[in-house]
């Protein structure tokens, strides 16, 4: 494979500079699809929404991985450099008007630019996290005004099976992709199939932004559920940009709601009062083994890095006194075959509870849901 | 970091009827699917939590005080685990005048505010005490929870004198995870969660001995939601109890002793962090086994 020369990024003077510059970083000739083109395309423009801790700080680094800011002359437009041990430098361009929610522009390879994001958020003690977005964020994504659904993927892996032996799920990995205007119809016919319908949450959806007569007027973007947004066809880079920060808005909001459950005593009117509420999961379909279930979910291992001691309080139901070990947050699980009950502290992040949701219904099926993301994604 | 499955090792000895009555009651008035949320639909949140209460000449200390802001009506809860009311306390409670409780909750209205004192208890507690109070209570059954008695609030007595169905309902174990009368075996997970938090986010820095009571505090406020705002006398015996159990369970593993050395000057430092949270795991689970084997005849 063909050694790339890092991109060095222009300290661009005015908004304009950069849009121009992202959109003269579209390379693709108008309408061709680089997915089908192969190994053709060796850079893609794509831009990532990591969340920070609010605490960042101009540089710093940990397990191999450092970085650092620099200005441009636009205030909110920031150069972060990444570099990694043993690996060429990334550069993005990072729209840092959201204090918690950078987007970061980027026109390295996919690989490198996914292997920076992937060492900034493996820092230790945590600065960033992904975007993570479930099923109900990315079906509220595509169906924002302006969009319109292209496409879909799912990767369902059967996350809980039996250690040594054999998945009891009738699917152990589905791996699929769908673009295209069948792709609703398809969509429902396995959404119709009593077996599939649980291993089809959104590994990401394609959504088309702008008007499709010119390639300079619309494009098509693939949105994954970690937060990462690449330019599949067309050239227009404010629809790309658009895209990217009304998903992002959503997704705040949408964190802000989870954090309005945190459970705490709060001062209000001069006195304290307890608020909050527990998140609320429920899934479709029981859970088989509760048992099973609960050793899985706090392995301590990726993805949902959770460790917990556990109680079995009655039959079948259990509490589990919890760690996200990649936020360092307390977390408190109650659990049964039906239901998961999570009390965030007043100090716990949302995105916690983003991230728990994803990958279960990536792992465990579809029929989870959290009733306060729902309620959040309809609003 | 993944220890040996074996479920067996989670079963443990349950939580007092007591801590057990206040998440129940707690559950009450909180937005939790899975259990009634009767008291919160009409408005009713925590505010104080043994909270202690000067009356003229006296005072008291009881376990929640929950106020509704659209009814301006406090409910002023004491949990009964046991078979007997003390009648002094009692007369105390029957006692409470409104403005004894002005200066301690939130309420729009403060002009209008009136209260209920009552009691939390079980079936098997409510047969033995009722007749020995004219206090209303609020009895949590196997299937159903009832109010019993008149609260003196129409809307209150609409909403809580009648049978709510408990079936298919689970009790919260979290909203108030242990008491000082716990047994260790029920408040240690929690203890140990907020160890391990505070070690993963030390940042460098030294932690604070939590075998002291001044120590345990910083992990008891994160892993308790009442604990900040409880009484002083109260939050002192809580962190000075979590602070004696933790020690105890230290001094009976060398090794987890020697864990726990290096976690005090190794910061967040991932390895020790994790190793030391296994042990714990381990020697909590090993223990639940060894007490149930214990009590098998």
């Amino acid at each position: 494979m063909a050694v790339q020369t890092p991109i060095h990024l222009p300290k661009v003077q005015t908004m304009k500079q950069l849009m121009d510059y992202l959109e003269d970083q579209i390379a693709s000739p108008p309408g061709e699809d680089r997915e089908d083109s192969g190994r053709g395309w060796p850079r893609e423009l794509g831009s990532y929404v990591i969340e920070t801790n609010g605490r960042t700080v101009p540089h710093g680094g940990s397990n191999g991985t450092a970085w650092e800011i620099d200005g441009t002359g636009v205030n909110e437009i920031k150069i972060l450099r990444v570099r990694r041990d043993a690996a060429p430098p990334a550069e993005f361009f990072a729209d840092v008007s959201d204090r918690r929610f950078f987007i970061l522009h980027t026109c390295n390879s996919s690989r490198d630019a996914k292997a920076a994001v992937d060492g900034l958020v493996e820092l230790r003690p945590p600065s960033f996290d992904r975007m993570w977005l479930p099923h109900a964020m990315l079906d509220a994504i595509a169906k924002d005004g302006g969009n319109t659904f292209q496409g879909f993927g799912v990767h369902f892996t059967d996350g809980f099976a039996d250690d040594g032996s054999a998945s009891t799920h009738p699917l152990e990995d589905l791996n699929l992709t769908v673009n295209g205007s069948m792709a609703r119809n398809i969509e429902g016919y396995l959404k119709d199939n009593y077996h599939l319908q649980d291993t089809i949450a959104y590994r990401k959806i394609r959504v088309m932004r702008g008007e499709a007569q010119d390639a300079y007027d619309y494009v098509h973007d693939d949105v994954y559920d970690d937060g990462y947004f690449v330019i599949k066809r067309g050239m227009s880079i404010q629809d790309h940009v658009n895209l990217v920060r009304v998903s992002k808005n959503r997704y705040a909001r949408t964190i802000e709601a989870i954090e309005r459950c945190r459970l705490g005593v709060y001062p209000i009117d001069g006195k304290w009062i307890y608020q909050g509420e527990p998140l609320s999961f429920v899934f479709d379909k029981k859970i088989p083994d509760v048992q099973q279930f609960v050793h899985r979910l706090f392995d301590s291992d990726k993805p949902f890095q959770l460790w917990g001691i556990k109680s079995e309080v009655e039959a079948g139901y259990y509490s589990v006194a919890a760690v996200d070990l990649h936020t360092g947050d307390p977390l408190d699980f109650e659990i049964a075959d039906n239901m998961m009950r999570v009390y965030l502290n007043k100090h716990g992040s949302g995105n916690t509870i983003m991230r728990l949701l994803c990958n279960l219904q990536a792992r465990f099926g579809t029929g989870v849901r959290c009733r306060q993301v729902e309620e959040a994604a309809r609003d | 970091m993944a220890q040996a499955y074996d479920a067996g090792r989670w079963k443990r000895l349950p939580a007092t009827d007591h801590t057990r009555l206040l998440n129940k009651f707690i559950g009450l008035c909180t937005r939790t699917d899975d259990w009634p949320q009767t008291l919160h639909k009409i408005g009713f949140r925590v505010q104080l939590v043994e909270q202690r209460i000067a009356l003229e000449g006296n005072s008291i200390t009881p376990d929640i005080v929950s106020v509704s802001d659209p009814l301006s009506h406090a409910l002023v809860v004491d949990c009964k685990g046991g078979k007997s009311i003390d009648l002094s306390q009692d007369a105390k409670y029957v006692g409470i005048r409104h403005g004894d409780l002005a200066n301690w909750v939130t309420v729009r209205e403060r002009g209008r505010l009136t209260h209920t004192a009552c009691y939390a208890t079980s079936d098997a507690s409510h047969d033995k005490l009722r007749n020995h109070t004219t206090l209303p209570f609020i009895v949590f059954g196997k299937d159903i929870v009832r109010g019993v008695g008149s609260f003196g609030q129409p809307k209150l007595d609409e909403a809580i004198c009648k049978e709510i169905s408990l079936r298919g309902s689970r009790e919260p174990r979290s909203l108030y995870p242990f008491s000082p009368d716990d047994h260790p075996s029920v408040a240690l997970p929690f203890i140990i969660k907020g160890v391990v938090h505070c070690a993963t986010n030390a940042d460098g820095c030294e932690l604070a001995d939590f075998t002291t009571e001044a120590g345990m505090r910083d992990a008891i406020k994160i892993v308790h939601l009442f604990y900040e705002r409880m009484g002083t006398r109260h939050a002192r015996l809580l962190a000075s109890k979590a602070a004696a159990w933790f020690a105890e369970m230290l001094e009976e593993d060398d090794d987890l002793r020697g864990l726990y050395k290096k976690l005090l000057c190794g910061g967040s430092d991932v390895r020790t962090v994790q190793a030391f949270a296994d042990r714990c795991m381990e020697r909590i689970d090993l223990e639940a086994q060894q007490s149930r084997m214990a009590d098998t005849p």
